[in-house]
C-alpha cells in the first residue's frame, strides 16, 4: 500500500513540476469576466460570455497575440455586487492582469473605486456616470440615458412620418434598480427639451411575470410610445401582455438592446404578438447576425445550428475583439515584461475603427470617450424576425443633462 | 458546556463561566493570537479579504441567530437592515462629518430602531406570515434607499475609510483588525446575552410563546427587543461592509442573501452561537469553492458548459440544506457538541 501511495505521490509531483515548467515558458495576460450566469441577467450574460470565450480560444489556438496568450477567467456573480467583488479580490493581484469585463451596473458601481485604486480598467455595461466622469471604467454600450434619448428621437421621427400633429407621449419601463433608474437620468430632460410628454417611469422588479397593471395605467394616460429597458428574460413579456390587452395596435413599443432576441423572446411567442416592435440594438440582430463572418465561431466551438446562435453571442465576440486590439496596442507600446493594467488602460483609449467587423458600431475611444461604441441600430420585428430599419446611428447626448454627484 | 473528565464546577460563578479551564483559555488565547497575527504571518491578501467578508457575515448572521435561532421569529429582512446600517454610517460620515467611531454604533442603533418597526408584525403574526412581513420590509427599505436623495439613489454613496487619528484604515489588511475586533466583541456580547435573563426569555418564547407569557415573560417587549438586537448586529455588519468597499449601493444587499443567512443558521445549528461560525464558514467556503472551481470544472468537462458549472453553487446550496434538514437538523454545532462530549469522557470510550 505504501509503495502505491509513494508512486502516486511521485506521479503527482512530476505532473506538478511539468505543469509548472510549462506555465513558466508561456507568456500570458489575464482577462477577467464577471456576470450573472444565473439570475435575472443570465439570458444575456451566458451567450455574451460564450462569444468572448470562443473568440479568445480561437485566438490562443492561432498563437495568441505575437505569442502572448489570453487567460480568460470568468465567474458567475448571480448579478450580485458582493460576489463580483469577491471574484475581483481573488484575482486582482494576478500578474499581467489587463482588465475585467463586468456585466451589470450594480457590480460596476461597486468595483469602480477599488479598480481605480488598483489602476485596472473595467469594461462594463452602460452606466452613464462612467462616461460623464471618465476614469478607469469603460462602457461596452452607449450610456443607458443616451439609448433612451435615441428612442425618443426615433419616436418623434416616426410620429411625424405618420403625419400626426404635435408631439407624442412617451413612457419608460424598466427595472427599479441601478441601471433602470439611471436610464431616466438625463433622458427625462431630453424629452422635455424636445417637447415630448414624458410620463412617470414605470419601475418593476426583476422576475416580474405580468405587466398588465402598469400597461393599463400607461394606456389610460394616453401613451403613444413605450421604451422598455431591462426586464427578464427579455422585453417580449411586456409586449406579450400589451398584445393580450389589445394595446399593441395603439402603442408603439421600443425595446432596448436587451430584448426581443431571436433565440430568447421571439421564440416564446407567436409572430403576431410582437409584430412591429422596434428594437434599439447595440449589436446586429436577425439574419444579419448569421451572415457575419464571426458566426463561424459558433459552429466551430458550440457545435450547434446557426439559427440557435443568440444575438448576444456576437456581442461577446465584439467585446473580445476590442480587448484584443487594445492588448495589441499595449504590448506594442510597453512590451510583455512591462505590461500591466495601466498599459492596457492607456491602450484602450487608442482603440479606433471598425474592429468588430460590423457586429457593433465603430470604435472611437479617447481620453474623454469611454464608450466602446456610440452607435446603435434600429430593427423592427416582422414575421417573427428582426429586420434592420436603419444604419448605425449616433445616440444623442443626454448625459450632459443628467445629474451626477 | 463540557469539561474534561474529573473537572467539576464548585461554585455557581464557575458554573456560568464561558471559559472554564486553563486549557480552554489557552485555546482561546492561541486562536485569537493566530487571528490577529495572520496578516503579519504573510497570509495573502485574498485570505485576509475572505476573513473580512466572513467576519462581516458572521456578525449579520449572529443577529439573525438571536431573533430566529433563539427567539423563534423568522426574519428575511437581514440584508435590508444591513443596508440601513451601511447607508446610515456612510451618510453620517460623508455628509455630516461624523467620526466613524460614532457612526458605527449609531448605524447599529438606527438599524435596530428600523428593525423594531420591521418586527412589529411579530406581535400579531408568526411563522410563515411573519417571514412574509419581513420580506415586505426588505422591499420597502430597498425601495426607499433607491429613491431617496440622501442615499445617492441608483448611484449609491461614497463611504470613507475609517480613521484612527491621521491613520487611515484604507486597505483590507488594515480594516481586518477593526472587523475581527468588532466580530469578537459582538460574539462575546451575543454569548453573554443568550445565557442572561433576556436570552432565557427568548428561548422560552421560541419554545412556546403561550407558556412563556403564562410564566410572566412580556412577549411584546422581548420580541421587539430580539428584533432590535438582531438589527443592531445587521446594522453594524452593514456599516463595516460599506466602509470596507468604500461605497454603499442598494444592490449590495440582495434579497437572496436573506435565504443564504437562514441557510447558514440551519447548517450551523439553530440556537447556537458556535453554530453561526460553522454555518457561515461552511456555506461561504462552499460558495468560494464554486466561484473558483466552476471555471476549472467547465474547462475539464467542456460538455458541461460555463453556465451549468456556475450554477453548481446554487445546486450545492439547495442539496446541502435539504441534507441537513433531513439528516442533521441540529446543524454542525450539534456534531461539534458530540465531538466535545467524547473528549469530555476521554480516555474512556463512553
Amino acid at each position: 500500500m505504501k509503495k502505491v501511495v509513494l508512486v502516486l505521490l511521485g506521479l503527482i509531483l512530476a505532473w506538478t513540476l511539468g505543469a509548472g515548467s510549462g506555465l513558466a515558458e508561456e507568456k500570458v495576460v489575464t482577462v477577467l469576466e464577471t456576470g450573472g450566469f444565473t439570475g435575472p441577467t443570465s439570458p444575456l450574460v451566458v451567450p455574451v460570455h460564450q462569444g468572448s470565450k470562443d473568440y479568445f480560444e480561437a485566438l490562443n489556438a492561432k498563437g495568441g497575440i505575437d505569442g502572448v496568450k489570453i487567460k480568460f477567467i470568468s465567474s458567475d456573480d448571480r448579478y450580485t455586487a458582493a460576489r463580483a467583488m469577491s471574484f475581483y479580490q481573488r484575482y486582482r493581484k494576478t500578474p499581467k492582469l489587463a482588465t475585467l469585463l463586468s456585466y451589470g451596473t450594480p457590480q460596476a458601481y461597486i468595483l469602480d473605486p477599488i479598480m481605480t485604486r488598483d489602476k485596472i480598467p473595467q469594461i462594463t455595461t452602460g452606466g452613464g456616470k462612467f462616461q460623464a466622469k471618465p476614469g478607469y471604467t469603460f462602457l461596452m454600450v452607449c450610456p443607458y440615458q443616451n439609448m433612451v434619448g435615441s428612442g425618443i428621437d426615433w419616436a418623434i421621427a416616426d410620429w411625424k412620418k405618420k403625419g400626426k400633429s404635435g408631439m407624442p407621449t412617451f413612457a419608460y419601463m424598466g427595472w427599479g434598480g441601478a441601471s433602470g433608474l439611471e436610464a431616466t437620468n438625463g433622458s427625462n430632460k431630453y424629452a422635455e427639451q424636445k417637447g415630448v410628454k414624458w410620463l412617470k417611469p414605470v419601475l418593476t422588479t426583476p422576475g416580474t411575470l405580468k405587466y398588465d397593471t402598469w400597461l393599463t395605467g400607461l394606456a389610460q394616460q394616453g401613451v403613444d410610445y413605450i421604451y422598455v429597458h431591462m426586464v427578464d428574460p427579455d422585453q417580449t413579456f411586456v409586449v406579450r401582455d400589451a398584445y393580450g390587452l389589445g394595446l399593441t395596435k395603439k402603442i408603439q413599443f421600443i425595446s432596448s438592446y436587451y430584448g426581443l432576441h431571436d433565440t430568447v423572446g421571439l421564440r416564446l411567442v407567436k409572430p403576431e404578438v410582437v409584430e412591429g416592435t422596434v428594437v434599439a440594438s447595440n449589436i446586429i440582430l436577425g439574419d444579419e447576425r448569421l451572415k457575419n463572418p464571426n458566426a463561424e465561431l459558433w459552429a466551430k466551438y458550440q457545435k450547434k445550428p446557426p439559427e440557435d446562435m443568440d444575438d448576444s453571442y456576437l456581442w461577446g465576440v465584439g467585446n473580445a475583439k476590442i480587448v484584443e486590439q487594445a492588448l495589441r496596442i499595449a504590448l506594442k507600446d510597453v512590451g510583455y515584461e512591462k505590461f500591466n493594467g495601466q498599459a492596457f488602460y492607456a491602450a484602450l483609449q487608442k482603440v479606433k475603427g471598425d474592429l468588430t467587423q460590423g457586429i457593433m458600431g465603430a470604435q472611437d475611444l479617447g481620453p474623454t470617450n469611454r464608450q466602446l461604441t456610440r452607435q446603435i441600430r434600429y430593427y423592427q420585428v416582422r414575421n417573427g424576425k428582426n429586420v434592420p430599419i436603419s444604419d448605425w446611428i449616433e445616440t444623442p447626448d443626454c448625459l450632459s443633462l443628467a445629474e451626477f454627484k | 458546556m463540557y469539561r474534561p473528565c474529573g473537572v467539576f464546577d464548585k461554585t455557581y460563578l464557575k458554573d456560568i463561566t464561558i471559559i472554564r479551564t486553563w486549557q480552554h483559555w489557552a485555546w482561546v488565547i492561541g486562536a485569537l493570537l493566530l487571528l490577529y497575527l495572520l496578516p503579519v504571518l504573510g497570509f495573502g491578501y485574498y485570505l485576509i479579504s475572505l476573513i473580512n467578508s466572513l467576519s462581516i457575515t458572521i456578525i449579520a448572521v449572529m443577529g439573525l441567530q438571536i431573533v430566529t435561532g433563539y427567539c423563534g421569529q423568522i426574519s428575511f429582512g437581514q440584508p435590508a437592515f444591513m443596508a440601513v446600517g451601511g447607508f446610515t454610517s456612510a451618510i453620517l460620515m460623508s455628509q455630516y462629518g461624523l467620526s466613524f467611531w460614532l457612526a458605527l454604533p449609531l448605524s447599529g442603533v438606527v438599524a435596530g430602531l428600523v428593525g423594531i418597526i420591521g418586527g412589529a408584525p411579530s406581535l400579531r403574526i408568526k411563522g410563515f406570515y411573519l417571514a412574509m412581513a419581513t420580506l415586505a420590509m426588505h422591499f420597502l427599505i430597498m425601495w426607499l434607499i433607491l429613491h431617496m436623495k440622501i442615499t445617492g439613489g441608483a448611484e449609491g454613496i461614497v463611504a470613507p475609510f475609517p480613521k484612527i487619528g491621521d491613520f487611515e484604515l484604507d486597505s483590507h489588511e488594515r480594516m481586518y483588525y477593526l472587523i475581527i475586533t468588532v466580530m469578537i466583541i459582538m460574539t462575546y456580547a451575543a454569548r453573554n446575552l443568550v445565557r442572561s435573563k433576556i436570552g432565557r426569555a427568548f428561548v422560552a418564547i421560541r419554545d412556546n410563546d403561550l407558556a412563556a407569557e403564562m410564566m410572566g415573560v412580556n412577549l411584546y417587549y422581548y420580541k421587539l427587543l430580539a428584533f432590535f438586537i438582531s438589527c443592531f448586529y445587521a446594522g453594524v455588519a452593514g456599516a463595516l461592509f460599506v466602509h470596507l468597499l468604500t461605497v454603499g449601493h442598494p444592490e449590495q444587499f440582495p434579497m437572496f442573501d436573506a435565504i443564504w443567512y437562514i441557510g447558514m443558521i440551519i447548517v450551523g445549528g439553530m440556537g447556537s452561537i458556535p453554530g453561526v461560525f460553522f454555518g457561515v464558514i461552511f456555506l461561504r467556503m462552499l460558495d468560494e469553492l464554486v466561484l473558483f472551481g466552476s471555471p476549472i470544472l467547465a474547462e475539464l468537462f467542456p460538455w458541461l458548459g460555463d453556465a451549468p458549472a456556475s450554477s453548481m453553487g446554487l445546486i450545492a446550496f439547495g442539496c446541502i440544506l435539504m441534507a441537513f434538514l433531513i439528516f442533521e437538523p441540529r446543524g454542525l454545532a450539534h456534531r461539534w457538541e458530540i465531538i466535545k462530549a467524547s473528549y469530555r469522557v476521554y480516555p474512556f470510550a463512553y
